[in-house]
């Protein structure tokens, strides 16, 4: 389990860690084990299942000390860099399953040969029937599978990293096969090359240090890394001076962005329709605001700099994962304050319980997993009503959506079921220059018709951002749900955004 | 490109007509919709596609400038420089590397047709420089499909790999 479970980790930097990937991992590790079993259950029929056994585990072992040095070859050949997300879905899909095949089908296999091994030699050994051995087997493995899963999401791969959980793996795996060989009676003469060998072949993972990342694009610069208990974090540098915070990035997207002055970012960034419900509602002092979804406070510093003069910005934010804060104090100019708190280590729906009713001119939601997913339980009808639970009356929602086009069946879903919960209009604007749309409602109101929305920003700071919406294809508006609203119960965001990728990728212009 | 040599040689491109007047002073103004209404007042359609195609550029809604490039190059039956030129933008800010490339040639094969050497020259270089992006972006989908084939080479290999296995061990 250790190995399956920072598999997935193992594999992040390349291909992400989406339902895709998982998939790919665990069929690829259930495989392995198929044939593990069946492979041990000959081997054990041949007698010596300690000699077996304590060799299949010595080789293991020394498969898990080399993947941290086979993973970024591996990767870096199977993905290019800076792929453009519509056109990575392939790539991740078969890239991921090339990759789990060669990386962790052998040592995976050689694991599922223990287990037969084991039982016999607990029959050979005890003389215990069959039955009650396998029992004992699988009893013991289960278990051990159970701290596994514990210790790789809580305690390894936070504490060691992604290179150290698999070197202790190697190292447990070679005390393991040192245990074998000396219960089959062999001569502790006879285990010291082996033991050398595996000593060496962690040695050698170790020298190289920790794992390789894929390659920044040329000019960039890795100004920070670190594995967090949730995903690979990055802090990168472009060339212009703009930096970026990625997760399990694999494509040209990024979680967060950051320029060295705070306010309004370039053409593109969605970040900046963040701030407009503040210039449509007129000047609201202070602006109070729920940040699901903080990252590294990006919509923090476009309202920053960016609301209306007279109006003073106060914020919960909410991000799940710790690291990220910590790396965006260090790197992104995150600070919190009196004004703006951070939640760090909560979810954003269980942060939400927290935030008082009836008490937020604007709830932001920016939740992203796996870099296209929003999770499911992020845009339900429930979760979404919570939120207008949360506004005061009249108060703004602004859903960051990552859409291919007017048509995406994301867009869609998160439209309807935004207008479902909140039971008023709702609309969804492209940002110009972007794959993302910014969904609004409004607690208890109508959003305004955009004549009156371009009206109220026109000539000011942010005229520019709202000028393209006057065009039909810019916009769509939704007075009522007219398709599918997404449920805690009966969701299927996942499929919906893997079919918005296969439409995106599939699309063809020409002229 | 530079503003200076653009209004240039679009100035001289077109003599616009009242209501391409009207749409250019409003998109001027970050009027977009009275800008888009305005272009259908003209008649002439090759010119409604250029004006149309500049509104949704600015708006950067580039798949509403294809479509309008589509139209203008329908209705003038061939190719059109100004059309040719906003399409491969909006083909680059779309990635689309290879239509890109393509109207980038057309483009370049259309300036070479231009009477007056000025304007020639002008799209030859944006044709250039923009052929040049493109080409950046065939390369990455060059790299992406080999990644795609050898990802499917290896899933293959490892598939033929296992079932001669298990060949082997029903024959053993």
């Amino acid at each position: 389990m250790v190995i399956e479970l920072a598999a997935v980790r193992l594999l992040a930097p390349w291909f992400g860690s989406s339902l895709a990937v998982w998939t790919n991992v665990i069929c690829v590790v259930l495989l392995a084990l198929a044939l593990g079993y069946l492979a041990g259950g000959r081997l054990a029929t041949g007698g010596r299942p300690l000699v077996w056994m304590a060799r299949v585990l010595f080789l293991a072992a020394l498969l898990a000390a080399a993947m941290p040095l086979l993973a970024p070859p591996v990767g870096n050949w199977l993905m290019p860099r800076a792929v453009a997300l519509q056109e990575a879905a392939l790539l991740i899909g078969w890239g991921s399953l090339a990759a789990a095949l060669t990386l962790f089908l052998p040592p995976a296999a050689l694991l599922g040969c223990v287990s037969p091994l084991a039982v016999q030699a607990v029959v050979e050994r005890s003389g215990a029937v069959a039955g009650r051995a396998g029992g004992l087997v699988l009893g013991a493995g289960t278990l051990g599978s159970l701290v596994g899963s514990f210790a790789t999401s809580h305690l390894l791969v936070p504490g060691l990293g992604l290179a150290g959980t698999f070197w202790l793996s190697s190292a447990a795996l070679l005390a393991c096969a040192i245990g074998s060989w000396r219960l089959a009676g062999r001569t502790a003469g006879s285990l010291a090359a082996p033991a050398l060998l595996g000593l060496a072949a962690i040695a050698v993972s170790a020298w190289r240090g920790p794992l390789e990342r894929p390659e920044l694009p040329e000019g960039w610069q890795e100004l920070a890394a670190h594995e967090s208990p949730y995903q690979s974090v990055r802090v990168a540098q472009a060339p212009d001076g703009m930096r970026y915070l990625q997760v399990n990035e694999v494509t040209d997207s990024f979680q967060s962005a950051w320029q060295p002055e705070p306010g309004l970012l370039p053409e593109g960034f969605y970040y900046n329709y963040f701030v407009l419900p503040a210039w449509w509602a007129g000047p609201v002092s202070p602006w109070r605001t729920g940040v699901l979804g903080l990252g590294a406070g990006t919509a923090w510093r476009v309202l920053e700099g960016a609301l209306p003069e007279e109006v003073r910005h106060e914020s919960l934010g909410v991000e799940l994962d710790p690291d990220v804060v910590r790396l965006s104090e260090q790197h992104l100019g995150l600070a919190p304050s009196a004004e703006r708190r951070v939640l760090a280590g909560v979810d954003a729906r269980v942060a939400l319980s927290l935030l008082d009713d009836a008490a937020h001119e604007q709830v932001l939601l920016d939740a992203y997993a796996n870099q296209v997913e929003i999770p499911p339980h992020l845009c339900s009808v429930e979760f979404f009503r919570e939120v207008r639970e949360k506004l005061v009356e009249g108060g703004w929602l602004a859903v960051n959506v990552g859409s291919f086009g007017r048509d995406d069946p994301v867009l869609d879903a998160v439209l309807d079921t935004v207008c479902a919960a909140f039971e008023t209009s709702a609309l969804a604007v492209r940002v110009p220059a972007s794959r993302n749309w910014m969904v609004y409602a409004r607690r208890d109101a109508d959003v305004p018709p955009i004549e009156q929305l371009v009206a109220r920003t026109r000539g000011s700071a942010v005229g520019w951002l709202v000028g393209p919406l006057e065009l039909e294809s810019a916009r769509l508006r939704r007075a009522q749900p007219v398709g599918r609203v997404l449920t805690d119960d009966r969701n299927g965001i996942e499929l919906l955004q893997r079919e918005a990728i296969r439409l995106a990728s599939g699309a063809r212009v020409d002229l | 490109m530079t503003n200076t040599a653009a209004a240039l040689v679009l100035s001289v491109a077109s003599l616009l007509s009242p209501s391409l007047q009207t749409s250019a002073e409003e998109l001027s103004q970050g009027r977009f919709r009275a800008a888009l209404e305005a272009t259908a007042h003209e008649e002439d359609p090759l010119q409604r596609a250029r004006q149309e195609a500049d509104v949704f550029y600015a708006a950067r809604d580039f798949a509403s400038v294809l479509d309008a490039c589509r139209r203008g190059v329908e209705a003038a039956g061939g190719d059109d420089p100004w059309l040719l030129w906003r399409a491969a933008g909006a083909a680059l800010w779309m990635r689309e590397g290879r239509l890109a490339a393509g109207l980038s040639e057309r483009l370049l094969a259309a300036a070479s047709s231009e009477v007056d050497p000025s304007r020639s020259e002008f799209w030859s270089a944006q044709a250039r420089a923009f052929r040049e992006q493109a080409e950046g972006f065939v390369k990455a989908d060059a790299a992406r499909a080999s990644a795609v084939t050898r990802a499917r080479l290896t899933v293959s290999a490892w598939l033929v790999g296992l079932a001669a296995a298990a060949l082997l061990w029903r024959r053993s």
